[in-house]
C-alpha cells in the first residue's frame, strides 16, 4: 500500500495531518517531520486502527514463534 | 492510516483566540481595553489588521498601531511574544472583543496560506509528492502527499 500524509489547514492556521498507509512506529517518524516542514509544535496525537492492527499482528507473530 | 497528529504553528500562542479582557481609564479619564490574543507574528498581524480596515502604523518600540474610524488599537507584545491589545477611543469591553475577534479570524487566515505556501514550498525537499489539493465547504485546506521512496 502507497504510504500517505493527509493535511488540512484550518482557516484558523491550526493543522491536522494523518498518515495512511504506514504501520506500527514508522508512521511517528513525520512527527518531527511535519513539525519542522509546517514550523508547526504537535499539541496532540493519536494511534489510529492501522496502527493497533500492525502491533496486534507483531504480537501474534511473537506469540507463534514462542509457542514452535 | 496509522497516526493523527493536531499541529499548531509557531506564528499562534496555544491559548484561547482571545482572552484577559481588562478595562480602565488612561490619564485622560478616557476608557482603555486591553485584550491577549493568541497571536505571535508581526507580518502577518499587520496583513490581519490591514485585512479588517485598520491603517497601521509602527512606532520605535515596536508596537504595532491600528486606525479605525473610531477607535485605535495599540498591540504590543508580552514576555511570552505574544501580541496583546489596548483600545481607546469609541470602544467598551464588549466592542474591543468584538474587534479583537474579527482580527483574529483575519490572522487565522494568514496563517493559514503562510502554512500552505511553506508546505508547497518545502514538501519536495521532504519527500513529499502532492498529489491533490481542494478547499472544502468550511474553507479548510486539504492536501494529500504521496511519501516518495516508501510503500
Amino acid at each position: 500500500m502507497t504510504a500517505r500524509i493527509l493535511i488540512t489547514i484550518a482557516p484558523d492556521g491550526t493543522v491536522a495531518a494523518k498518515t495512511k498507509g504506514m504501520y506500527g512506529d514508522r508512521c511517528l517518524d513525520y512527527i518531527p517531520v511535519l513539525e519542522n516542514l509546517l514550523e508547526a509544535t504537535a499539541a496532540d496525537s493519536s494511534y489510529t486502527a492501522d496502527y493497533t492492527r500492525a502491533a496486534d499482528r507483531a504480537h501474534e507473530a511473537a506469540r507463534d514463534l514462542e509457542q514452535a | 492510516m496509522s497516526v493523527s497528529v493536531l499541529l499548531v504553528p509557531l506564528a499562534l500562542a496555544a491559548a484561547a483566540a482571545v482572552t484577559g479582557v481588562a478595562a480602565g481609564r488612561d490619564a485622560q479619564g478616557r476608557v482603555v481595553c486591553q485584550v491577549r490574543t493568541r497571536m505571535r507574528d508581526a507580518n502577518l498581524l499587520g496583513a490581519a489588521l490591514r485585512e479588517s480596515g485598520g491603517v497601521v502604523s509602527t512606532d520605535d518600540t515596536g508596537a504595532v498601531h491600528a486606525d479605525w474610524q473610531q477607535s485605535r488599537a495599540t498591540f504590543q507584545r508580552d514576555q511570552d511574544g505574544i501580541w496583546s491589545a489596548h483600545f481607546t477611543g469609541e470602544v467598551d469591553e464588549s466592542r474591543a472583543v468584538e474587534i479583537t475577534r474579527a482580527v483574529d479570524v483575519a490572522y487565522g487566515r494568514q496563517v493559514q496560506q503562510a502554512v500552505l505556501q511553506r508546505l508547497r514550498e518545502r514538501a519536495g525537499s521532504a519527500g513529499l509528492r502532492l498529489e491533490s489539493e481542494m478547499v472544502a465547504d468550511d474553507h479548510s485546506v486539504q492536501l494529500v502527499f504521496q511519501v516518495e521512496g516508501r510503500s
